[in-house]
């Protein structure tokens, strides 16, 4: 019984790390395309 | 949108699948109920190489046609290969325990495995290495397709050389093959298995499309 909860937690703790990681990796880029077009947007309007 | 539908259709797949291995599918007479483990561990190998496929085909596709959206795909592809070949050799462990008394054998089908999950996780830092994209698309293109050859000597590994991996139950020949029930389970697990592969992929690409047009605002930034 303990193999199988060892095999079934190992499948289930890596997807679900897997996809934590990929949604912290989204948002984190999310907030730098946000920075970016901020800056963009504040160099323009210097230069305007 | 549509890969949180796919999402939601992946978990609702999963709960069938459990449902279908420990409801379902009877309790196999020898092993008892370690055998259980086998269902998420055939799947898991199966969805490895089907990524490793994608892969393979998507490597081609870039050499042809110098798309760098066939090799986002290839590198997308790869890496949720070795999410389910690393699931794969680590279920296959702790059924070995119990069952043959070894965590690990040098077996054909166990090291053939093994070298396919280096291959690919070399195929992946390959990519860490090369800056300029179109230099690290090519090289990562010829490295994915050497590196598939594994993939269909490792599926015949187990029909062609008898060592102590257990004989192929899905296209084994005669003699081979499971309870009619026990297929059903592993085929429902299967398709989730699909399902959830089809969620990561869609997961993973739309990272890899915000992180180029990171790239791209970065480049926009500093120019000016």
């Amino acid at each position: 019984m303990n193999w199988l909860v060892a095999a079934y937690s190992v499948f289930f703790i890596g997807i679900f790390a897997y996809t934590l990681m990929m949604s912290r990796k989204q948002k984190d880029l999310d907030r730098r395309i946000e920075e970016l077009r901020s800056l963009i947007k504040e160099s323009d309007l210097h230069d305007s | 949108m549509a890969n949180r539908t796919i999402g939601v259709a992946s978990l609702l797949g999963m709960l069938t699948a459990l449902w279908a291995v420990f409801v379902y599918a009877p309790t196999e007479a020898t092993m008892g109920i370690v055998q259980r483990i086998f269902y998420f561990h055939v799947s898991a190998a199966l969805m490895g190489f089907f990524a490793f496929f994608v892969v393979f085909v998507s490597s081609i596709a870039f050499l042809l046609k110098r798309d760098l959206a066939w090799d986002r795909i290839a590198r997308c592809s790869a890496e949720i290969g070795v999410l389910f070949a690393s699931i794969n050799l680590a279920t296959g462990i702790l059924w070995a325990k119990p069952i043959w008394g070894i965590w690990w054998t040098w077996d054909a089908r166990l090291t053939l495995q093994l070298l396919l999950w280096i291959l690919f996780v070399s195929y992946i830092m390959l990519g860490a290495y090369i800056a300029e994209p179109m230099k690290r698309a090519a090289l990562q293109a010829v490295f994915g397709i050497l590196a598939f050859i594994d993939v269909p000597i490792n599926f015949m590994a187990i029909r062609w050389w008898r060592t102590q991996h257990p004989s192929p139950v899905i296209l084994g020949g005669e003699g081979s093959g499971l309870d009619i029930d026990m297929y059903i389970a592993l085929i429902i697990t299967m398709a989730a298995f699909m399902l959830l592969y089809t969620y990561l992929l869609g997961h993973r690409l739309a990272v890899e499309r915000t992180q180029e047009e990171v790239e791209y605002f970065e480049q926009l930034v500093h120019s000016q």
